[in-house]
């Protein structure tokens, strides 16, 4: 791929690639960083790379790849983020907060009941929706142990949402 | 009918769903249903299924590309700007690790081919040397008269004594040929008497024992140095 290649296909596909990031890592600070870390591996390897089918999708998977590495290697921010979501939940001001809000600092203070093992896999799950496979490669559990945490999780919070919706 | 289906298939997709064991399109096509139908169109035993996914779809943030900070693509154009340094720098760093596998993998050939030479070597330099060196003593002392004799000689002499056949029995004819072509006596300090070259090679023979010494002790340096080599060798290619 030539440079000119390079700003004419790929590097349009950063808008699309910032929402990918700010979706998984929930914070626009951190996915303005991993964009410049995608867009900086990719084009120092610009010439090796061939054209790919799918630019948006190979972008995108770069993208993705990025973020599992960021979380992997410090994901501190990351899970103090959403515990500070429950933080709000304690002094929740149901007319000020939008209900964007006050769902994630409902469930964030609701998984506070899983252990620490448990609640990390479920808020990459939940919050960032990232797959099984991407969870595995961030904590190092087996693909068994993540899928038995998550199923066991998302029962329990359906149980715990309807439990608060009916009451 | 179709509807029935559908239900019958979200049944199915829950069921995978709580077991951990959805795609991410599945996930997407569950919540699609339960965000986007009607509560008439929803099976009552699935309105808890609903409260769950409508509570997970306000989970995320709202997608949209006003979302994007509009100086993004400012910094990106700035690394791009910026990279081709960068470029370089990382080839060069790729070099730079090769050169330093190949001088890595030369230094150990370097010190395993000296490890197998070194006991050759130490050997005709060091011990045999000692013997040697007494024996060149012994050599030098024992010859100076006739050293001392044919040194002096003049070709004409040495042709006189040639056809007089009054020749050292020590010397061929070929050597005395030798000695009257290269013409030894240039640039040579005379020495006549017999015990002053006695102690000249004596002197020769200390200076030699001791340059030995010398050599000998720089060779053991020598091998202690190619030794740690071979143990820093060792602890790379470990």
């Amino acid at each position: 791929m030539t440079s000119g290649e390079f700003k004419s296909i790929l590097l349009p596909c950063y808008k699309r690639m910032y929402l990918t990031a700010l979706a998984i890592l929930r914070d626009h600070d951190d996915a303005s960083d991993a964009v410049q870390d995608a867009i900086t591996s990719l084009w120092q390897n610009h010439e090796e790379l061939k054209i790919p089918d799918n630019p948006q999708a190979f972008c995108n998977r770069t993208m993705r790849n990025t973020c599992i590495d960021r979380l992997r290697s410090s994901s501190k921010r990351y899970f103090e983020n959403i515990d500070n979501l429950g933080a709000i939940a304690d002094g929740m001001n149901a007319d000020t907060e939008a209900s964007f809000t006050t769902t994630s600092a409902f469930i964030s203070k609701l998984l506070l009941i899983f252990k620490e093992k448990q609640r990390k896999i479920l808020i990459l799950s939940i919050f960032s929706q990232l797959t099984n496979d991407e969870i595995c490669e961030i904590t190092g559990e087996t693909p068994e142990n993540v899928r038995t945490i998550i199923s066991r999780g998302r029962k329990k919070i359906k149980e715990y949402l309807n439990n608060e919706t009916g009451q | 009918m179709k509807r029935d289906n559908n239900i019958q298939h979200i049944r199915e997709l829950l069921e995978k769903y709580y077991l951990a064991e959805t795609t991410r399109e599945e996930e997407e096509r569950l919540e699609a249903f339960f965000v986007g139908s009607y509560d008439s169109d929803i099976p009552e035993d699935l309105m808890s299924d609903r409260t769950y996914f409508t509570a997970m779809q306000e989970l995320h943030p709202k997608l949209a590309e006003d979302e994007v900070p509009r100086d993004l693509i400012e910094k990106l154009d700035g690394i791009i700007e910026l990279v081709p340094k960068n470029e370089q720098m990382n080839r060069t760093g790729k070099r730079g690790v090769i050169l330093r596998y190949v001088s890595i993998a030369a230094a150990a050939c370097i010190a395993i081919a000296v490890f197998f030479k070194l006991p050759t070597y130490t050997d005709s330099l060091i011990t045999p040397s000692a013997e040697n060196i007494a024996d060149a003593k012994e050599l030098i002392i024992s010859k100076p008269p006739t050293m001392d004799e044919t040194a002096l000689l003049t070709q004409p002499e040495v042709d006189s004594k040639l056809s007089e056949e009054n020749v050292h029995q020590n010397y061929t004819n070929k050597e005395l040929a030798s000695y009257g072509e290269s013409d030894q006596t240039d640039g040579f300090v005379e020495i006549t008497d017999p015990e002053e070259v006695r102690k000249i090679a004596e002197e020769i023979g200390n200076l030699l024992a001791h340059s030995a010494t010398k050599s000998s002790e720089a060779i053991a340096q020598l091998s202690n140095s190619i030794e740690s080599y071979k143990e820093i060798t060792k602890t790379i290619l470990q």
